[in-house]
């Protein structure tokens, strides 16, 4: 599973199905939007679970170099979370 | 806290599956439908007809999209047919009809909305609903319900857990989070049918609230605002506050009640498996969304098709209603090895059990904390919990609603 995990916020409903399967990765923030908090908080299999499991496709795997895990904004700049692309 | 005031028979009344309140959903059915429904998902992933009529069950029974007689019924059985359904809501639409939230009824609240109309207000209330605010619940509203319900038979060495114990849970956590005192709680219960007597009883509360707000869902609903995609603010009305009310009686009541008993038969049938929970309550999380699989309390739901459409190899019909068999999909072989087996120790996954799309539950993490906080407390406080060896064992019943007959234990 080579990429990373991208959140598209506009079709995040905030259901929090992906806290359920990995949550040490993904969290809410104030607008009840998924952000990423850790993108290696669990197992890639565990990130991939949370995946399937959105309600409305709002997570994806992107592309990407690394081995698996998820990347997004921390908290912090969560207004500014990551969409997919 | 009060909860003696929560009298045994009146509860027996309105929770009984089958009771005369619980009829109208086949509450009588007492087959085992799963074979029935291998059989219908082997042959096709979608059929024509309701769910109760290809299950077999001899009477009418109602649930969402049900009875519409004057249109054509199709009933969907395999994962994948329910996955595309649910992720496609323009085709496979809430409601018939156009949603006028400003008519306060439960026709008009939001599990039958679409669109952006729909994500408005499911973006106005989710925050309150998410995994962080289960604590909030927990501690305000449902940890003393729990234990004060257990005080009532801790001293006796045996209990029926899904009448004494399960039933009374949810209506405390929801009533409560409105700021009504428990010993009204059964009074909503009973007259939960007839929308005006329990919009009725929240008139007072929510201007109450908006006068001066507490800690509490209502009056977290007066203050909620939410900008639109043209940046206009928005705001509930009482109208709006209502129907959102009546949504959360009928949506998280009853279904919590039933899954909660469903997990503790399936535990205190499988005494080994009851045995590493208590040891380990980290497996009580894996236990639960097990059960929730397995034998998902709300076992359909159904979605009106907008447009003619070819799905799964049967031609869709605008105007058709189709019924999503959540409870078949659960067990979907394409899905889940071994599915007829419950195995808290499977690789977890995703099910149905909440629904999917946007619609899926809102209160799911409700639904687990209660679940989660009243099996712990039972094995916290009750030792040797075990079924009653002499009385009946516990048979899962019911159509459109399914839950368990009774769970009667000893313990000490
Ligand atoms: C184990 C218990 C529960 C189960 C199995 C369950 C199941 C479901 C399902 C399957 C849906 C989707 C309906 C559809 O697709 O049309 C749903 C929606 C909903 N549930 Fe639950 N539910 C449970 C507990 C709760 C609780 C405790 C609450 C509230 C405190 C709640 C509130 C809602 C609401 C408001 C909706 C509508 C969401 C929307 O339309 O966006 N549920 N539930
Ligand atoms: S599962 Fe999807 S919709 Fe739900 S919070 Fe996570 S990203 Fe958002």
């Amino acid at each position: 599973m080579a990429g990373h995990v991208v959140i598209d916020r506009e079709l995040c409903l905030g259901s929090g199905m992906c806290l359920v399967y990995a949550p040490n990765t993904f969290a809410h923030d104030e607008q009840s939007k998924a952000v990423i908090v850790d993108p290696a908080g669990d197992s890639a299999e565990e990130i991939d679970t949370a995946v399937d499991a959105c309600p409305v496709g709002a997570l994806s795997w992107a592309p990407g170099d690394d081995t698996g895990g998820a990347t997004g904004d921390v908290p912090s700049t969560a207004g500014h979370g990551s969409t997919a692309g | 806290m009060t909860t003696a005031i929560l009298d045994r028979e009146r509860i027996k009344a309105l929770f009984d599956l089958r009771s005369a309140a619980n009829v109208w959903t086949g509450g009588d059915f007492e087959a085992d439908p799963y074979p029935i429904w291998a059989k219908l998902r082997e042959d096709a992933p979608v059929h024509e007809g309701t769910l109760h009529k290809l299950t077999g069950y001899p009477g009418e029974a109602m649930f969402q999209g049900l009875p519409e007689p004057d249109r054509a019924h199709f009933t969907a059985f395999s994962y994948a047919a329910l996955d595309a359904a649910y992720r496609d809501p323009e085709t496979f639409a809430s409601s018939g009809s156009a949603i006028d939230p400003t008519t306060a009824g439960l026709e008009n609240s939001m599990i039958y909305m679409g669109g952006t109309q729909h994500r408005r207000y499911r973006g106005l209330v989710q925050p309150s609903f998410v995994p962080a605010k289960a604590q909030w619940w927990l501690i305000n509203w449902i940890q003393e319900a729990v234990q004060e319900l257990i005080n009532n038979f801790v001293n006796d060495g045996r209990a029926e857990l899904n009448v004494d114990f399960c039933a009374a849970i949810p209506v405390l956590t929801i009533t409560g989070s409105f700021g009504i005192p428990p010993e009204e709680a059964l009074d909503l219960r009973a007259v939960l049918q007839d929308s005006a007597a329990v919009i009725q009883r929240l008139v007072p509360i929510v201007a109450a609230r908006r006068e001066e707000p507490k800690d509490d869902l209502i009056s977290i609903l007066v203050q909620a605002t939410m900008q639109d995609e043209d940046g206009v603010s928005h705001q509930l009305s009482d109208g709006e506050i209502y129907a959102f009310a009546l949504l959360l009686l009928h949506a998280g009541s009853g279904t919590t009640w039933k899954q909660m008993g469903i997990t503790l038969a399936n535990l205190l049938a499988r005494p080994e498996v009851l045995a590493r929970v208590r040891e380990d309550r980290a497996l009580l999380r894996p236990a639960i969304e097990e059960s929730l699989r397995w034998v998902p309390t709300d076992p359909m739901f159904s979605r009106y098709v907008t447009k003619d459409v070819e799905f799964f190899g049967t031609e869709l019909p605008k105007g058709a209603v189709l019924h999503l068999n959540v409870a078949s999909a659960n067990r979907d072989p394409a899905r889940w090895t071994n599915p007829d087996e419950f195995d808290i120790s499977r690789q977890a996954r995703a099910s149905f059990a909440f629904g999917g799309g946007p619609h899926i539950c809102l209160g799911m993490h409700v639904a687990r904390a209660e679940i989660r906080a009243g099996v712990s407390a039972l094995l916290d406080r009750l030792p040797n919990l075990r079924l009653d060896p002499d009385a009946e064992a516990p048979r899962f019943i019911g159509m459109y609603e399914r839950g368990v007959t009774e769970i009667p234990v000893l313990f000490g």
